[in-house]
């Protein structure tokens, strides 16, 4: 069962350390994700779009307003949701395997059966053979499948998705696109894309979020109308291309 | 696979990749080489000094003096017994101060208010050189092999104990936040992620305190005791009977390497990633 994210007016105050000025990150966000929805959130970097994937993760506490997934408050990190994180997030001393069934061992009792699914979403993610690697034996864009498949492999009703493709060369970046996009074809579930890559979040989302530059506010919502399932022949099409021109002008655009 | 008829199959060769020169021994064995080199050329020199009478022989004795003694003395039981106190005198010392350290650095590193408070005290007692300790050791506990252990463990726990406080408080920020976002306990972050990326640096403290522990042992072995290599070496050199003194020392060393050649093996072994 897959569930819809809802952020009312959410503000996050974020203090790195503790001698550091704070600064405020997102300034009243509202937020709708829909029940199996693929949507992205785009803006200039530095605005605060991971700040708030990690607060719908749970990693973060938010200052102000609420944020719910279905019906419960976020408060902390749960089980129904799961992040893919940006590159350097592979434990360096677990094998493939052992990184993607990380979050499974951690809770044995509540996930007991999905270890042995775990051989079905290795070939879903291409990794067959690569199990007992270590991360550091692997390419970039194959240490990024395995961070897909260790968030996939706890069965979240949501993914939150942090600039996963970001360091991944540009060849290799398509065709995970690609892949993602089959994959939450395959898995109905609610994923939340963070990227600065404008046609990338075209290209992935039914829906893509433009924030103002930090502090972070909701400058416009577009809903892509591009039918699916999309090939990598729909990222050269004049459809997308309209779209980019019009959420680049949106980013660019002062206030 | 074949080739259909009237298309000759291409050479295998040229599939094959281009092959370069071998690589020559002196390039490949670079380090072996030049480090057999320099300690043959040290042996050498002592010999030739000793042999044509440049150093006295009865100061510096030789090399081939020092092999003639060892082969006498290595299979003499009274020795064995002398290599055997130190040995253990090592090993039980290294041993407690990897137990102490391990155990107390790891909180100590991972809590910054236990890193707040016990920082200043183990700064101070790892400024002052243990040997200053010795004339208290002796008072509390005599001067047997417990006070000898205990002189060992402590040349050898500070170092430890501070590069493992080191590992466990920089624990790359981006494993904990996968810790914590897969709803992981306290507990289990320790364990899964702190623990394992403390690893390296807890054989890193290893390496350093061998070498303390052998000062340490042969320190506590000159003054404490009437057994063990730096017994027998205090003994030897004041009787002016260096050989013997030397086959001790070249012991000493060879425990260094070996000690030091078990850390380097683990690390490969457990930490290949």
């Amino acid at each position: 069962m897959s569930k819809n994210i809802v952020a009312r007016g959410v503000v996050i105050i974020y203090r790195g350390r503790s001698d550091q000025e704070p600064v405020l990150a997102c300034d009243g966000i509202d937020l709708d994700v829909g029940d199996g929805r693929f949507v992205s959130i785009v803006g200039p970097s530095g605005c605060g779009k991971t700040t708030l994937l990690y607060a719908i993760d749970g990693l973060l506490p938010i200052n102000q307003g609420e944020i719910r997934v279905g019906d419960s408050l976020i408060t902390g990190p749960g089980t129904d949701r799961a992040m893919v994180f940006q590159s350097a997030s592979l434990l360096p001393w677990r094998t493939v395997w052992s990184n993607i069934t990380y979050g499974l061992k951690l809770h044995r009792g509540l996930y007991g059966d999905r270890l042995g699914k775990v051989d079905e979403l290795i070939e879903m993610v291409g990794l067959r053979g690569f199990e007992q690697r270590y991360p550091s034996e692997l390419s970039g864009g194959m240490q990024q499948r395995a961070n897909l498949a260790r968030a996939l492999a706890v069965d979240p009703d949501i993914l939150l998705l942090d600039e996963p493709f970001a360091s991944v060369d540009a060849q290799t970046r398509e065709k995970l696109q690609v892949e993602l996009t089959q994959i939450w074809a395959r898995t109905a579930k609610t994923m939340v894309f963070v990227t600065h890559d404008i046609a990338e979040a075209i290209f992935l989302s039914d829906q893509v979020i433009v924030f103002s530059a930090r502090p972070a506010r909701v400058r416009e919502i577009v809903d892509i109308d591009i039918p699916r399932p999309r090939s990598l022949e729909t990222k050269l099409s004049s459809a997308v291309q309209q779209y980019v021109k019009k959420v680049w002008n949106l980013i660019e655009s002062p206030n | 696979m074949s080739a259909s008829i009237g298309q000759p199959a291409p050479p295998a060769r040229a599939k094959s990749a281009p092959s370069l020169p071998p690589v020559p021994w002196t390039e490949r064995y670079f380090r072996l080489v030049w480090g057999t080199i320099g300690i043959v050329g040290c042996l050498v020199a002592w010999q030739l000094g000793s042999s044509t009478g440049a150093l006295d022989p009865l100061f510096v004795s030789s090399p081939l003096e020092v092999v003639r003694t060892a082969s006498r003395l290595l299979p003499s039981p009274e020795f064995v017994m002398h290599l055997s106190v130190t040995a253990q005198c090592l090993f039980l010392g290294l041993l407690s101060a990897l137990a102490v350290g391990v155990l107390l650095g790891l909180p100590i590193g991972w809590f910054p208010y236990l890193h707040a408070t016990f920082e200043p005290v183990i700064a101070a007692v790892y400024g002052v050189p243990y040997i200053a300790f010795l004339p208290v050791i002796i008072m509390w506990t005599g001067i047997g092999m417990t006070s000898r252990t205990i002189i060992v463990f402590w040349s050898a726990v500070f170092p430890l104990m501070i590069n493992v406080i080191q590992g466990a408080r920089e624990v790359d920020e981006n494993y904990l936040r996968v810790g914590k976002s897969f709803s992981a306990t306290q507990l289990q972050i320790f364990i899964t992620i702190a623990l394992p990326s403390a690893v390296p640096y807890i054989l890193a403290g290893l390496r350093t305190s061998i070498g303390r522990a052998i000062v340490g042992v042969v320190v506590a072995e000159f003054f404490m005791s009437s057994k063990g290599l730096g017994y027998f070496i205090n003994l030897k050199a004041n009787a002016l009977e260096m050989a013997p003194a030397f086959v001790a020392i070249a012991l000493l060393a060879l425990c260094g390497v070996a000690l030091v050649a078990i850390v380097t093996y683990i690390e490969n072994r457990f930490c290949n990633w």
